[in-house]
């Protein structure tokens, strides 16, 4: 499962939760970024093969950074985890062309399931 | 103040305590309208969500509570309340309360409910200085201490429709 992955979320805790747990699993965590603006300028950079997003975060939020992803790449591979996991929620960010939505918190088991596909 | 709004918040905050921290909590008092100033137990964060009603989260802990959360979320022992990292981790523990508590509420009501990041301090006794809005506290006694979930709202006064 060696897949090179790009963090977006604001919460420190979260992304040092997510790193160790990709790590754990054999991925490898090219960056991590605070916000959707910063994951953006990651992306072009690190060109990873799959990016992690949070939803609620301040200067641009996951939905933006999402479509701004998809802008630049439409085959990026973007799995969602959010702290809000509504069916309505899930509906409208799947339809940005997703490929996973994880609710928060996760587990190992949840990260794994949800890459493996990839 | 609509009380089965409340409900779901004390329940994700049940769950969430053990799920990502194994601790218990035990119902001490349940929720009754809150009318005096809120003061701060040792560590308090404050969520806002907005949607077709906007309301508020608050989760206020003892400190000896906060710092057990924070440990077995981080899988670090901190000397201070007022650690960085305590303090985060005890934000996006709300964050996580207050996610599960409005994706039961966005379900079964269709509020519509989305987070703003929460903000997080520590202080006993400092006064939590927010919007008055109409709330209800209750209470959990857990091994550590106790925790007070307030949770407020009210109804948009007007829509823009543009």
């Amino acid at each position: 499962m060696n897949k090179k992955v790009l963090i977006v979320d604001d919460s420190n805790i979260m992304r040092d939760l997510l790193k160790k747990a990709l790590i754990r699993i054999g991925c490898t965590v090219c960056g991590d970024a605070r916000n959707g603006r910063e994951g953006i300028e990651m992306f072009k950079t690190l060109q990873p093969d799959i990016v992690f997003m949070d939803i609620s975060m301040p200067v641009m939020d996951g939905v933006e950074a999402i479509k701004g992803l998809k802008e630049l790449e439409p085959d990026a591979v973007i799995i969602v985890l959010s702290a809000v996991g509504d069916e309505q929620t899930v509906e409208s960010i799947k339809e940005l062309g997703v490929l996973a939505f994880l609710k928060k918190p996760f587990n190992d088991k949840s990260i794994l399931d949800a890459i493996s596909s990839v | 103040m609509e009380m089965d709004y409340c409900r779901p918040f004390l329940d994700s905050l049940k769950k969430m305590i053990v799920e990502m921290a194994n601790i218990k909590a035990k119902e001490k008092k349940s929720f009754s309208p809150e009318d005096k100033v809120l003061t701060s137990k040792g560590v308090t964060s404050i969520i806002n969500f907005s949607g077709k009603v906007k309301g508020r989260l608050v989760l206020d802990l003892e400190q000896e509570l906060a710092a057990a959360v924070a440990e077995n979320i981080t899988g670090k022992v901190f000397d201070s309340a007022k650690d960085n990292k305590l303090l985060s981790a005890i934000a996006e523990f709300n964050n996580i309360v207050a996610g599960d508590g409005i994706t039961s509420l966005n379900n079964k009501y269709s509020l519509g409910l989305n987070l703003i990041p929460p903000v997080v301090f520590s202080g006993k006794g400092a006064v939590i200085c927010i919007d008055k809005m109409p709330s209800a506290s209750a209470e959990c006694s857990t091994q550590y201490g106790t925790v007070r979930i307030n949770v407020a709202f009210e109804r948009r006064e007007a829509y823009l429709w543009m």
